[in-house]
């Protein structure tokens, strides 16, 4: 039976190679000339005269010579682009002659239904096809695939349609301007930009005082020195130095919860995503409130790192600098394209002392849990990333109850959050006020 | 032509709103010939298959069923029913053929249709000119001899097309 398939769908794909009739040649030829023929036969000229263009067309049509079947080729765009870019792809078009209509898929700007856009008819002669690309939405996927079908004359003969080469990108999540706060400071290092309440060779001043042994010279405040060896009036009174502050560094995790997407309507949670991260749910939140934080922090010389807490071994250490964030964005597009529910939240690789900020719904009591067992060791900032009015599900008489249940639950779990001392913010600018009040 | 910009072409709701006008047209010129309530609705039904389903054979279904009651109705070749139904007929066919290429939601770029409609007023004029021949024509019976060679010369066409149809494959 499978080889009768097998044959079965090769001899389709024979078929479908290379030029074919349509409907339209049967239509221009049996209609054509069954017309004529019938008003022959039957002396009926009106007959004839009805028939003949169809019958003309066609031979016309079929007079000429098709060539070889067109081929496309897309001409090379960055495999890595920003959120809100645009490009122009090209597509190189080799055809034959004889071949009078070109129907290819391509995006368009403006229309945002189809992920690989609309079929567009174009004359055969064209050898270029300029397509504008937007990339209004992060995440991976298929952009481009210009599947194509080539016609002759009058449509009445045709070759293909051929599923074109689909070309995939990654659309970094945006990365939204937030005024970072100053983070906790690590006792550990030499370098950083925090001031530490320790003495170190950083540049705040932190006190005068006299000179002990393994200070260096170059730190002896002359001014001072002379100021207090004219108060005693001994030739050389005792030394005085300058005491500066330690500069160290901080370290901030931000942990995503990935395991569940979900949005205001409480009727689609049970629904897989038409796309691989829902528009506005609370995984969008939390990816577009990870960049924000790990670029404004990373900007402020801190070293960040991202765990997911879904998939731990998608997490990614701390570090600094630019080509961190541009790590920890990839990593973002990589959490979110294996997404999805696990059992336990797993925390771990968190360095001492660092802060942590946790970006997830709270929609079970594990990540509370796992929220006050880090608590116990860090300073953790929980960002409520659930969408704050829920939509009761209209299909079902239970769905207001439903809603009123998760929302009662939520509130209870944020409530133990707060009570075992995990600070609870709605949105990640509040963070840096959040930190604020810590420090102080 | 070297390259085109897409996104700037019209809906492929024109190219079906011209098999509509034309179907109108062809039931217009139906009810001129005063055709039977039933045939009027067959034809009707036939019409909305050819704008929602092009590639079906309900486009040469309608031709043919347009052809044979404007054939019954009268006896003058050259009357204006028969006149208006040649380009009905045509625009019905190229529509429906270019439609049944296309997708919902597909745009067209109107520079494409260009050389079709050239070619159609090419073959409009010449069918013309022979309905214009053939009004200036005596109206004489047709020996035997020559409507044989006719239908033998009708029979060749036939096989000419048929045998170019199998070489390209």
């Amino acid at each position: 039976m499978n080889r009768v398939l097998a044959w079965a769908t090769a001899r389709r794909a024979a078929a479908r190679a290379g030029w074919r009739g349509t409907d339209a040649l049967f239509r221009g030829a049996a209609g054509g000339l069954g017309a004529v023929c019938a008003g022959v036969v039957l002396h009926r000229l009106d007959l004839v005269l009805i028939g003949a263009p169809l019958l003309l067309g066609t031979i016309l049509a079929l007079a000429t010579p098709l060539g070889d079947t067109p081929t496309l080729r897309v001409e090379r765009l960055p495999r890595t682009v920003e959120s809100g870019d645009q490009a122009k792809a090209v597509v190189a078009v080799t055809a034959g002659p004889g071949v009078e209509l070109l129907a290819v898929r391509l995006p368009t700007p403006t229309d945002a239904g189809t992920a690989v856009g609309p079929v567009h008819l174009l004359p055969g002669a064209v050898t270029a096809v300029r397509a504008t690309l937007r990339w209004n939405a992060w995440g991976e996927g298929a952009d481009l695939r210009p599947d194509h079908l080539a016609a002759g004359r009058d449509a009445l003969m045709i070759s293909g349609p051929v599923v074109g080469t689909e070309t995939r990108r990654t659309v970094l999540p945006p990365v939204a301007p937030l005024t970072p706060g100053r983070l906790p400071p690590r006792a550990s290092g030499l370098v950083g930009v925090h001031r530490s309440r320790r003495p170190g060779d950083g540049v705040e001043q932190r006190a005068v005082r006299p000179f002990q042994p393994g200070d260096r010279l170059r730190r002896v405040d002359w001014r001072v020195t002379l100021r207090a060896t004219a108060a005693t009036g001994e030739p050389l009174g005792a030394l005085h130095v300058r005491e500066r502050h330690a500069e160290v560094d901080a370290d901030l995790v931000i942990a995503l919860d990935s395991r569940a997407d979900v949005d205001a309507n409480l009727g689609d949670w049970s629904t897989s995503a038409p796309v691989a991260v829902r528009p506005g749910g609370c995984l969008d939140v939390a990816v577009r409130a990870a960049a924000a934080l790990a670029a404004g922090y990373l900007r402020q010389g801190d070293r960040v790192g991202l765990v997911d807490l879904g998939r731990p071994q998608l997490s990614l250490p701390p570090g600094v600098g630019h080509r961190q964030l541009i790590r920890i964005r990839h990593q973002l597009v990589a959490c979110c394209r294996s997404a999805g529910w696990a059992p336990r939240p797993v925390l771990r690789g968190v360095p001492a002392g660092a802060v942590v900020v946790l970006l997830s719904p709270f929609l079970d009591d594990v990540t509370v849990d796992l929220a006050i067992r880090a608590a116990r060791g860090h300073l953790v900032i929980a960002v409520d990333t659930l969408p704050a009015d829920l939509v009761a599900d209209p299909e079902t008489p239970w769905g207001e109850v439903v809603g009123t249940i998760i929302a009662v639950e939520h509130r209870n779990r944020l409530k133990a959050l707060r009570d075992n001392g995990v600070a609870v913010v709605e949105d990640a600018e509040t963070v840096a006020a959040t930190l604020a009040g810590v420090r102080s | 032509m070297t390259g085109i910009d897409v996104g700037r072409g019209r809906s492929v709701w024109w190219l079906r709103g011209v098999t509509g006008l034309a179907c109108a047209g062809i039931l217009g010129d139906l009810v001129a010939n005063d055709v039977a309530t039933i045939m009027f609705g067959v034809a009707v039904l036939l019409s909305a298959a050819c704008v929602f389903l092009p590639a079906s054979p309900a486009p040469l279904v309608l031709i043919g069923l347009a052809a044979l009651i404007t054939t019954v109705a009268a006896d003058d070749p050259l009357r204006p029913a028969v006149l208006v139904l040649i380009p009905l007929v045509h625009a019905l066919h190229l529509s429906c053929a270019v439609t049944g290429l296309l997708p919902r939601g597909a745009r067209f770029d109107p520079r494409a249709l260009r050389p079709m409609l050239v070619r159609a007023a090419w073959v409009q004029g010449v069918v013309f000119a022979i309905a214009g021949v053939v009004a200036l024509l005596p109206v004489v019976r047709t020996p035997e001899p020559v409507e044989l060679i006719a239908l033998l010369s009708i029979a060749g066409l036939a096989l000419l097309v048929i045998g170019s149809q199998r070489s390209r494959r």
